[in-house]
């Protein structure tokens, strides 16, 4: 805008101008009328005013033949007789009285005209009229009064003409100015005020032109540099890859030979113990190898038929990390999922996509939830829906409370490049990618947001028919260790107590959760019926899982026990535990595992 | 600096709009012309006492200009070689339309000028509409009082002269329009009133031979006109030495008789607006003419 602003300031400058000249030209315009209407004024008053008493002045000077005894003006030429004022009647004294005010009236008018023009003609009104005045108060012949009424009655005319004809000057001064400059300015002004708005219109028009030129270089240059970033990107995916493939390769090494060792070291429980906490740490670190993977290059994509919930139930632990300590996430997966098919590191992608954007809109925390549901449209869709037909479908919801977006940014977040984080954190393509994956999979994709209270992602995705596939290694099978048995869990950790709650509910146990001692204590009471086994914690607060099971046992004698424990044996070998003469079970373990010792203690029976 | 260029022109604009074209010629010697309808020497005689009485009554040098012709008076007042000129009324017209020329005075008897219809004096016809079908005799075509006027007010009463009568006929002079008349050599015919009067009183028109018919409504007619630039007080002296001739004086008297005047009267240029309108008539009726 800068290099444009001399253009501005020169056409302003103009638009100034000629809005001055078209002030000037009105105001001009006014005082024209202004001074035709002051001169109207005079005519009317001072000129009218003479003429009428003018016209008064020869009507008296008209009688006075009469008064005299004439009986027209015509008459007393015609008349021999001489008269003088004494002999005359108070008529005539009162005519000459009333001449002589209007006389007095002309004048005082004339000073306040203050023209000299009519000054020699007044004087010699006044003259003529001392004249008349001094015919008849001396005796004189008829020929004498009828001259001198005469030359007064010329010289009332003269008068009286000299004020028609000032009048006729005056207003034809008026009429030239408005007919010469009234118009001319009445032009300059109406083109001026038509110059002004093409003006003024047209610099708009160029500004906005100017300004989205500038918006253009702006949009370019942001985007040569998110293109220099996804090089950046691209390069570091590269790196990141190799570096990925070598690691898994050395992990496949570590895991299998700690898997052989494991198997090899039977009797060395110490021994296993840390090969198993190798081997997990070798999985874990293979799971992350794994999402850098996927992260750092294009996956081939490799469509599969899945539970979502078992896939969200795999990335977890990844969101939790990635969305941080103050963020809260839930998630509430529906039973009886329908199947999808597609290619799960696309939909684990899309997933910590999300994820990633729901942490960035909660920079105070909130929190995340996913939900998984299965819907069925039955009816055809609005207009907007019209890419989802009839039929079963699975929702997935990721919603967050984060500050949310406006409208306008709704609309745009799927278009590439778009991003509304500051240059260098993220690349536009995120939302565009898990687009692009949606659509790919048959599905869709909505976003549903508002300033301040969140944004709702909710996804689509086709049920298919075909049965799923095994993703996640081998599983027990759920009927073998299954049972209908009543359990107490006593643990302290609300997570475990959550996962065995969970765990052993859906293989059909009746389990009650205590998360103490003494909670522990009132279910053995009977009220709740017989317990088959109690599985507690070997370390719990302000008592052990020893004690416990002695207390409990007495309550009732006939159920059995397990115990789980984080720590090594030593620590249990303290703690007065035996492990030969009731079942340990070592954290971290897999329900299965929990639930096959289950089965072996009800079927064997190792109590006592 | 444009916005100043700009409102430079505005300003003298304006200023130009308040600014009159003043009148402020004020010449050392007033040239005062006449109406060279007489011989030199008789239009001596005539203003010399005039041009006399003007010189002392204001102070002024006055000089009597007396041009070759009617055209020369109208070039010698647009070339402003004349500052105060006597116009008939065809004259005045043409000199306010060419030069500005503003009336100033002009004799009692001029603004009731009226023109004579006249018919032989054993003619028993009452109207002018009864001579339908005769032969008109009009003064010469650029005469005020015998051609432009009568026919102007002939045509303001609904009577078209061309139309109405048989043929149409133009005279040198008002004497010669009365002698046609009184000779019979055509039925009716328009002169100057004051002529036809004057040639009664004198004998010169017997009224057994020519009678009038009609006289048209007052017209103004002769006028004295001055330069429009001139010095607006020296337009008032002027005005008023001539208001001033007074009959009752003596050696006032003797100017006044010798232009056929009792006083004079301010002049407006609306005691013209017949005239001028009598002119534009008459212009378009020769265009139509031709």
């Amino acid at each position: 805008m800068k290099r444009y602003a001399y253009i501005f300031r020169y056409v302003y400058g103009v638009l100034a101008a000629a809005a001055i000249v078209a002030i000037v030209s009105l105001i001009s315009l006014y005082l024209i009328q202004d001074a035709d209407r002051k001169a109207r004024d005079r005519i009317t008053f001072y000129h009218a005013k003479s003429a009428t008493v003018s016209e008064r002045l020869r009507r008296q000077n008209h009688t006075i033949p009469m008064l005299l005894g004439y009986e027209t003006r015509e008459a007393a030429g015609q008349a021999a007789a001489t008269f003088a004022i004494v002999s005359a009647g108070p008529d005539i004294r009162g005519t000459l009285k009333m001449m002589s005010d209007e006389i007095a009236e002309l004048r005082a008018l004339q000073v306040q005209y203050d023209d000299p023009q009519f000054s020699a003609t007044l004087d010699r009104v006044t003259q003529r009229f001392d004249d008349v005045q001094d015919s008849i108060s001396r005796d004189v012949d008829r020929d004498a009064v009828i001259r001198v009424l005469s030359t007064l009655d010329l010289a009332i005319e003269q008068l009286y003409r000299q004020h028609s004809i000032a009048a006729e000057h005056a207003l034809a001064e008026i009429n030239l100015a408005a007919r010469q400059i009234a118009p001319i300015l009445a032009i300059i002004a109406s083109i001026l005020a038509v110059t002004g708005l093409i003006g003024w219109y047209a610099t708009r028009l160029l500004r906005g032109a100017i300004l989205r030129r500038e918006d253009a270089v702006q949009a370019l240059a942001a985007s040569e540099e998110r293109a220099q970033h996804l090089q950046k990107l691209d390069a570091l995916g590269k790196l990141v890859g190799g570096v990925a493939h070598d690691f898994n390769n050395l992990l496949t090494a570590i895991i299998g030979q700690t898997s052989l060792l494991l198997e090899r070291s039977a009797g060395d429980e110490r021994m296993r113990s840390g090969l198993r906490q190798v081997k997990q740490a070798g999985l874990q670190a293979a799971g992350l190898t794994r999402q850098l993977l996927t992260f750092s290059r294009p996956q081939p994509i490799e469509r599969r038929v899945i539970n979502l919930n078992e896939l969200i139930g795999h990335v977890e632990e990844l969101l939790k990390r990635i969305i941080g300590e103050d963020v809260r996430l839930s998630v509430r997966c529906a039973d009886d999922l329908y199947r999808v098919e597609v290619d799960p590191g696309q939909m684990e992608q899309v997933i910590v996509n999300l994820a990633v954007n729901a942490r960035d809109a909660m920079p105070n925390g909130g929190q995340l939830a996913i939900l998984t549901e299965n819907v069925s449209i039955s009816l055809p869709q609005p207009a907007s829906d019209a890419t989802l037909g009839a039929g079963h479908y699975v929702k997935l919801v990721v919603a967050d409370t984060g500050t949310g977006m406006d409208k306008e940014t709704c609309k745009r977040i799927f278009e590439p490049y778009f991003s509304t984080k500051p240059i260098g954190r993220g690349t536009g393509l995120g939302l565009s990618t898990v687009h692009g994956i949606i659509t790919g999979s048959k599905g869709q994709i909505r976003v549903t947001s508002s300033v301040g209270a969140g944004t709702r992602f909710e996804i689509f995705l086709p049920k298919s028919e075909a049965t799923a596939e095994e993703l996640w290694g081998e599983k027990i099978s759920a009927d073998d260790v299954a049972g209908t048995e009543t359990i107490l869990i006593v643990e302290d950790e609300a997570h475990i107590r959550r996962f065995l709650d969970e765990g052993l509910g859906s293989l059909g146990y009746r389990v009650l959760i205590a998360p103490n001692a003494e909670a522990g204590l009132d279910f053995c009471t009977g009220e709740f019926g017989q317990i088959d086994i109690i599985v507690s914690d070997v370390i719990m607060p302000q008592t052990n899982g020893a004690e416990f099971l002695e207390r409990a046992r007495k309550l009732q004698p006939l159920a059995k026990a397990i115990l789980m424990s984080g720590y090594t044996e030593d620590a249990l070998s303290d703690a007065g535990i035996d492990e030969s003469r009731i079942p340990l079970i070592h954290k971290p373990f897999d329900i299965a595992a929990l639930a096959s010792m289950i089965r072996r203690s009800v079927e064997v029976g190792t109590l006592h | 600096m444009r916005i100043f260029a700009t409102l430079a022109v505005a300003v003298s604009i304006v200023a130009c709009a308040g600014e009159q074209d003043g009148s402020r010629v004020t010449p050392d010697v007033i040239k005062l012309g006449v109406l060279p309808d007489q011989k030199q020497e008789q239009l001596r005689n005539r203003y010399g006492p005039l041009v006399d009485y003007l010189t002392r009554a204001t102070g002024v040098i006055f000089e009597l200009v007396i041009p070759a012709d009617y055209s020369a008076l109208l070039d010698d007042f647009d070339a402003n070689r004349i500052h105060i000129a006597n116009f008939g009324g065809l004259t005045f017209t043409e000199a306010e339309r060419q030069s500005r020329a503003e009336p100033l005075v002009m004799r009692d008897v001029d603004r009731n000028f009226t023109s004579c219809y006249l018919v032989a004096g054993s003619d028993q016809r009452g109207t002018l509409q009864e001579f339908a079908g005769e032969s008109f005799v009009f003064g010469p075509a650029l005469s005020t009082s015998g051609y432009l006027m009568p026919r102007h007010f002939m045509k303001r009463s609904g009577l078209d002269p061309e139309y109405l009568f048989a043929s149409i006929h133009h005279s040198s002079g008002h004497d010669e329009t009365a002698a046609w008349i009184g000779s019979g050599k055509y039925a009716i015919g328009v002169a100057n009133c004051v002529i036809v009067e004057t040639m009664i009183r004198e004998g010169r028109l017997r009224p057994s031979d020519v009678r009038i018919l009609e006289t048209t409504p007052a017209y103004s007619n002769y006028v004295w006109a001055v330069q429009e630039s001139l010095d607006a007080k020296l337009k008032t002296v002027l005005r008023d030495a001539f208001l001033e001739l007074n009959a009752a004086i003596p050696e006032h008297a003797a100017v006044l008789r010798l232009l056929g005047a009792n006083a004079y009267l301010p002049a407006g240029r609306s005691d013209f607006d017949d005239v001028r309108f009598a002119v534009k008539e008459s212009v378009v009726h020769a265009a139509e003419s031709k």
